[in-house]
């Protein structure tokens, strides 16, 4: 029985056991010891937590229908503009000094960002994405160069060697993302979507086999 | 209805009503567009020629403006082709249609207004560090107003590929469908030429226009916060991608009018062959690899990137435009097609377009393109397959969409106009090239005196060019005219 209710919240558990993680003090001093490693595993996997809670099907059913979100404007709307403040160096760098920002950064990715993305994405038309999608690419090189073309120190507590770090990380990242982006409306089918797949019928699989046993 | 009169070719499946009137609209926007800037470019070869006095910065200006409006309007004119006859097979959004055009018109406004007014005389290659190194001739704010024109048309371009593609997806499955693949390597039935040739277009302006947004955000900064420099071989890399891209997709969705009207002719429909199917999956691949001939001056460029320039260069010819040319010859051959001004203007326009490809080959020889760049024969060249090519099909578009269905015949007053713009467009074209091959520099605001014989025949060249030009507009406007007043 309380295995059966596990597998319910299978993914509220993972969210929430992720955030657990990320936020304890051991990892927070290894994933903020650098820019990069800040930047590029810190912040998606935060984004990532309210991506998981945004699978659960009980929050998913109630926003989804809401008249507020339709086509998933509202939501992406709200991520954009949480991204567009953590997008500035000063605010990041902020988060390493203060705790207030600290703990915004901390409830703002997951619940600013990665939920209501899961919960606007599938909405929105092909353009909103197609164009969301074109514009993340341009932006990636255009802050690759920003880092790397920074005449200055940008952030007290990073070096200029971890900004140049950085910006040959998000070139890798703009060609890998590249890829993923044009696969599905080249070959028809989303690489993600096989892994979303997976694990939703992972998860459904689970439930009736705690069901069956509860 | 006299003896010699023809019915322009109409096809039952051709879009009409709304569909029809947008396209219209926009070809004609695009038309009345090349004929003004056909008349600035006359007055800046008149200048060249020393007939007419205006300041050096003025001239720049002038070029500048010349320079983006024909190349915005190349684009718009072929994607309204595109859009039309992809109506056709795929069912489009007009509202997108109508967004793309409002964004880009918001640009245009924007890029008048920072050459205008602001005095940006940069040329439309934005090519760092210019536009914020002008030595004092124009402010930054110009220049940043004329790049976010640029990102404005970027933006609705964006969106309307994005509505294409969503569309080809839709019908067809994938962009790989579409494109063909499953009928290249493997025994599907071939899509329609206008889808083939859409998706390849799509495929590579979307990824023009990545690299493009992401060099226009840079110097935009760099305008903002000049200690962030550019570095300047990475600028040229992505300007002339984007740049080579984005001009030559004109060409491509223009050429589709030649497709889709032609065979009204003939009455034999043009194909979707397996040759058709490798010439467009190997351009979509080479569009985007030759632009390094672009920069074969640049000593800084990694040599194997310039060698496969200049490789891509002569085999990149060889699909699309050979294939095409050949097909034409192929369906008009003992066809029987009645030849009026549109079908003429069509024909002109695929010569233009596989003519104006030798003096480009030749340029993109690097042994060659070390003397003869920067000269009057790269304006030759392009001019070669603008002017007589893209044009041209964008004229027979115009013409043909206004009368189609309607009694007419070939005129002698339009025989003359053709012939005008013909003739003209030929001897502008030659006096380029000849002015190259003589060593004479392009760009340059004053001649010496040496060089202003050929400019000066180039002006008489341009007049009669013009001539034809508004001539072709006037028909355009008279058959859009005749079809709105019969709907
Ligand atoms: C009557 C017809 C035309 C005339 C008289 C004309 C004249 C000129 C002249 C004098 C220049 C500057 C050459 C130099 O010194 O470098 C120029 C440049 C150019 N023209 Fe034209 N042109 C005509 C039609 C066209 C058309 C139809 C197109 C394209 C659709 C076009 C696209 C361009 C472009 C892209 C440039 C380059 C500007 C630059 O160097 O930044 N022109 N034209």
């Amino acid at each position: 029985m309380a295995l059966a209710r596990m597998g319910h919240n299978a993914f509220l558990i993972g969210g929430f056991a992720l955030w657990l993680f990320l936020v304890l003090p051991g990892t927070t001093d290894i994933l903020e010891a650098n820019l990069p490693s800040h930047f590029l595993v810190q912040l998606p996997l935060l984004a990532l937590v309210g991506w998981l809670l945004g699978c659960d099907p009980r929050i998913g059913r109630v926003f989804r229908t809401a008249d507020w979100n339709r086509y998933g404007i509202t939501g992406l709307v709200l991520a954009l503009l949480a991204l567009l403040f953590w997008m500035i160096p000063r605010s990041l760098d902020a988060s390493l000094i203060d705790g207030c920002m600290a703990v915004a950064k901390y409830f703002s990715f997951p619940l600013l960002v990665g939920l209501p993305l899961r919960l606007s994405w599938p909405a929105a038309p092909f353009f909103v994405k197609g164009f969301l999608q074109a514009n993340l690419l341009s932006m990636i090189v255009f802050l690759a160069w920003l880092y790397h073309a920074a005449p200055v120190q940008l952030c007290n507590s990073y070096l200029r060697e971890d900004q140049l770090l950085l910006s040959q990380f998000l070139i890798k990242i703009f060609f890998v993302l590249s890829v993923i982006f044009a696969f599905k409306p080249i070959f028809g089918f989303s690489p993600t979507r096989i892994l979303s797949r997976v694990s939703e019928q992972f998860g459904q699989h689970l439930v009736r086999y705690q069901d069956g046993h509860s | 209805m006299s003896e010699s009169d023809v019915i322009i070719a109409k096809d039952q499946t051709m879009p009409t009503g709304q569909v029809s009137l947008i396209a219209r609209s926009a070809i004609l926007i695009a038309s009345l567009v090349f004929v003004l800037m056909m008349a600035v470019g006359l007055l800046l070869r008149s200048v060249q020629g020393g007939f007419v006095t205006i300041a050096p910065d003025m001239f720049y200006k002038l070029m500048t403006l010349h320079g983006v409006g024909m190349v915005g309007a190349a684009g718009l004119a072929g994607f309204a082709v595109m859009w039309y006859f992809l109506n056709k097979y795929v069912a489009l959004s007009k509202a997108m249609f109508l967004a793309f055009l409002g964004t880009f018109l918001i640009g245009v406004v924007v890029i008048i207004g920072s050459i205008m007014i602001g005095g940006f005389g940069g040329a439309w290659t934005f090519l760092y560090p210019l536009p914020v190194q002008s030595g004092g001739v124009w402010e930054a704010q110009a220049a940043i107003l004329f790049l976010v024109g640029l990102l404005l048309i970027g933006v609705a371009f964006l969106l309307g590929y994005l509505d294409v593609g969503r569309a080809l997806i839709k019908e067809y499955g994938s962009l790989a469908k579409s494109i063909g693949w499953p009928a290249l390597f493997g025994n599907a039935e071939a899509p329609p030429p206008t889808i083939v040739a859409s998706t390849a277009v799509t495929i590579v302006n979307v990824i023009g226009t990545v690299a493009g947004a992401a060099i226009i955000l840079m110097s935009i900064f760099n305008a903002i916060a000049p200690t962030f420099s550019v570095d300047a071989l990475l600028a040229k890399n992505l300007t002339y991608f984007f740049g080579h891209v984005f001009i030559n997709a004109s060409i491509y969705m223009t050429v589709m009018a030649v497709y889709e009207i032609v065979p009204l002719y003939t009455g034999r429909a043009w194909k979707s062959s397996k040759i058709f199917l490798i010439g467009w999956t190997i351009t979509l691949f080479m569009v985007m690899a030759v632009y390094p001939h672009h920069l074969f001056q640049d000593l800084a460029m990694p040599p194997w990137l310039l060698v496969a320039g200049q490789i891509g260069s002569y085999v990149s010819g060889i699909p699309v435009i050979a294939i095409t040319t050949l097909a034409l010859f192929g369906y008009l051959f003992k066809s029987g097609a009645r030849w009026d001004l549109s079908l003429s203007l069509l024909v002109l326009g695929v010569f233009g377009w596989a003519g104006g490809v030798i003096p480009a080959i030749i340029d993109g020889i690097i042994s060659v393109n070390k003397v003869m760049h920067n000269t009057m024969w790269v304006p030759g060249h392009f001019h070669f397959y603008l002017l007589i090519g893209m044009v041209s099909m964008a004229f027979g578009f115009m013409v043909w969409i206004g009368r189609q269905g309607t009694a007419s015949a070939f005129r002698g007053v339009e025989k003359l106009s053709f012939a005008a713009y013909v003739i003209g467009g030929l001897g502008l074209v030659a006096m380029f090239l000849i002015s190259g091959a003589n060593s004479v520099p392009r760009r340059w605001a004053e001649h010496l005196v040496q060089w202003q014989s050929y400019s000066q025949l180039a002006t008489v060249f341009a007049v009669i060019t013009v001539l034809g030009a508004i001539a072709m507009l006037f028909y355009g406007i008279a058959g859009a005219a005749k079809t709105a007043t019969k709907t």
